[in-house]
């Protein structure tokens, strides 16, 4: 059975991002997705399409075994809802007292 | 009717379902006996598991350095039981994985992963941090690629891995395995296999039975795919599955990101603490190595090192705060500001190596984050509640990890009974599958007769989900799975709620599914296995009349009492003629 390809679609949310100038479309993210979110595109050579993107788990196996992945073809976008909430501040100097140092009982 | 779908029959001597750490070490296992293994994976190995995206410790009894110092394995085995497990837990299955995991660690330093650091100064350069055990027990290594050079060497054992074909069914003949049938999820194909052994290895968990607080429905601890795939498929052969009741709350959440940490004793041991905006430590961070007894071989004294080690968790788990019930208190944050170079160094290496760590990291990044400077915030979402580690559930095994039927081996997170074994629990007892049915496998009678009936079901029922022109989306049935776990079967229960729980849940499993190809297949598949889970769930709740404090967290409101008379015993749900039953099991672990 063919399966669908679909346009990339933002869906609710995005999830894996292509690059579609870097990507030479060797389908290595879609083979090695234990999602099965990508699916390969019908024109030989040009970057897979994200069919699920809503079905991502955000491991980043994709990007991890991407043969381009120093040059950026792939990369995880964190949804806003996602992202990591941060307290900004200051590297605490030498001598200085600093939260959370302790020893064990 | 043979329905559209084409069959591929595969006949092999050892069938291995689920291709995460336990499959792969099974495969391998099995094949040093020279049998013909076929792994049976729902994704790909190359990524798929718990440990798809790595892992940096494993513990293990290390013979040079432990028995030094005077820890036995059985001492190691009791810290295991009483002090991560409270005693409910199989202590023959844990002492099972003790006695074989030195070897097993060994084994993957043959496959090529990296485990001895020069920065070490104990034997061999294994670099120990304490995770189970009253003294360091757990072994640093390089694994975030841990699932490729596991598939590596599945390959060069000989083993065939077929990727992309989810399980369904368990085929049986006169209480003994004859084969199991699957899907496949690209190619719509139906999968007949014909086996003498069958190991399951399906990791057990899942996360999906409850919504998820972030609104990224995928944004899980554990990995999206894990739909106790293996417990729904015994559940329908009619075996009994264990202690299903302890669906409960994870205890890992890093700001909103699903990330599998959030403890300063986990990955992020040593160099984070727990702080308030205030900038006060409900729970400070510990120091690198505690090595020195390790180092000078001191003898211990391991009852008194174990209650030591039992009322610090006690202590850690009292000051942590309780996602969900901050009230005034929060924000907290996890704060890694007073850390060392050398610790935030160490954290980052620990992170980068860990389940889904790496990129988290690039996240942190992406963001301009940095644990030198920026705390970052614990999530205050009331609940992720997952069957995960602390549920123990999984298949009723005996002593060799055989189930309640000939011939099928149950592997890793798939056995019940066993908390926390993780990922030393899955090579050791994948292994032990493998070597019994792979030596099996010699001597056993030709293929044993297939369960028509099943199979032609199956086909029947995919069929139908791939023709219908109407039809609920596995999204909306999942969805309302989670509606009813979650204010049905919450983190406080009671008989009268459960019941209409159960009433919702046989309403929602008479919808009709509709899956547009065989991706979505997938999906409703692993959906219908989820309402099994549900089912299983609320029916070991209803059955289990007493609340039980941590490590197992179970609360009946109609209950309130700790009934040890009673139930300090696994719970088991079984289909008898169709019927479901539930029925206790005494613990062997002395208390």
């Amino acid at each position: 059975m063919k399966r669908r390809a679909f346009e990339n679609s933002a869906g609710r949310f995005r999830s894996v991002e292509i690059d579609p100038e870097v990507c030479t479309g060797c389908n290595t993210c879609v083979d090695v997705c234990f999602m099965d979110i990508l699916v390969a595109n019908e024109e030989k050579r040009k970057p897979p399409i994200v069919a699920y993107p809503e079905e991502c788990w955000f491991d980043g196996c994709c990007v991890e075994l991407c043969p381009q992945r120093e040059k950026g073809a792939i990369r995880i976008n964190t949804p806003a809802s996602m992202k990591v909430s941060v307290l900004r501040g200051e590297r605490p100097q030498d001598g200085e007292e600093h939260t959370g140092k302790g020893e064990r009982p | 009717m043979k329905s559209g779908m084409e069959v591929v029959t595969i006949e092999t001597d050892v069938l291995v379902i689920g291709g995460g750490l336990a499959g792969c070490m099974a495969a391998i296992g099995a094949r040093e006996h020279g049998a013909r293994v076929t792994i049976a994976e729902k994704g790909n190995t190359m990524s798929s598991g718990q440990a798809g995206s790595g892992i940096d410790h494993i513990w293990a009894y290390i013979p040079d350095i432990h028995d030094r110092v005077g820890w036995s394995i059985d001492d190691l085995v009791d810290d295991h039981v009483q002090v991560v497990a409270g005693g409910f837990a199989r202590r023959d299955l844990f002492r099972l994985m003790a006695e074989m995991s030195y070897a097993r660690l060994l084994d993957l330093e043959r496959f090529g992963l990296r485990m001895r650091y020069d920065d070490s100064p104990l034997t061999g350069g294994l670099r120990l941090v304490q995770q189970f055990g009253s003294i360091p027990e757990t072994v640093n290594l390089d694994g975030r690629r841990l699932k490729v050079i596991l598939t590596n060497a599945v390959k060069r054992s000989g083993a065939t891995i077929v990727n992309r074909v989810t399980m369904t069914d368990l085929l049986t003949a006169d209480s003994a395995i004859a084969g199991a049938v699957g899907i496949g999820t690209r190619d719509g194909k139906i999968y007949l296999f014909k086996a003498k052994g069958v190991v399951l290895a399906t990791g057990g968990k899942t996360g999906r039975l409850g919504r998820e607080p972030s609104g990224i429905d995928f944004n899980l601890h554990l990995p999206a795919n894990l739909c106790c795939d293996g417990k729904a498929m015994a559940y329908q052969a009619g075996l009994p599955v264990m202690n299903m009741e302890f669906l409960s709350s994870s205890i890992f959440a890093v700001a909103n990101y699903g990330f599998s940490a959030g403890l300063p004793r986990n990955t992020w041991h040593p160099a984070a603490a727990v702080v308030d905006a205030q900038g006060r430590v409900l729970v400070a961070n510990t120091h690198l190595y505690p090595w020195d007894e390790l180092k000078t071989g001191n003898k211990i004294d391991p009852a008194v090192s174990r209650r030591a080690w039992l009322a610090e968790r006690n202590t850690l788990s009292g000051s942590m705060p309780k996602a969900g019930s901050w009230g005034e208190r929060g924000p907290f944050y996890l704060d890694c500001t007073g850390a060392s170079e050398e610790e935030i160094r160490y954290t980052e290496w620990s992170i980068g190596n860990e389940g889904r760590g790496a990129q988290f990291l690039r996240h942190l990044d992406e963001e301009g984050i940095d644990l030198r400077r920026d705390k970052l915030e614990l999530s205050p979402h009331g609940h992720r509640r997952e069957i995960g580690n602390m549920s123990c559930s999984g298949l009723l095994v005996d002593g060799n990890l055989e189930a309640t039927i000939r011939g099928l081996f149950v592997a890793g997170d798939e056995i019940g009974g066993v908390p926390f074994a993780s990922s030393m629990g899955a090579f050791t007892t994948g292994w032990h599958c493998g070597d019994v049915t792979g030596s099996e496998a010699r001597t056993a009678e030709p293929f044993l007769p297939i369960d028509n009936d099943v199979f032609e079901r199956r086909c029947r029922s995919c069929t139908e989900m791939l023709s219908r022109s109407k039809g609920a989306p596995w999204q909306e049935v999942n969805s309302a799975l989670q509606n009813v776990m979650d204010d049905y079967c919450g983190e406080v229960r009671t008989e009268a709620m459960l019941v209409k729980g159960l009433d919702h849940l046989k309403a929602i499993k008479g919808i009709p599914l509709r899956a547009a190809n065989p991706h979505e297949l997938g999906r409703c598949l692993e959906v219908m296995f989820l309402l099994d889970a549900g089912e299983m769930v609320i029916r070991a709740s209803l059955a289990r009349k007493e609340s039980r404090r941590q490590p197992l967290p179970f609360r009946r409101a109609d209950f309130p009492e700790q009934d040890d008379k009673n139930w300090l015993a696994f719970s088991a749900v079984r289909l008898e003629n169709g019927k479901p039953t539930v029925f206790g099991i005494p613990i062997n672990a002395p208390l």
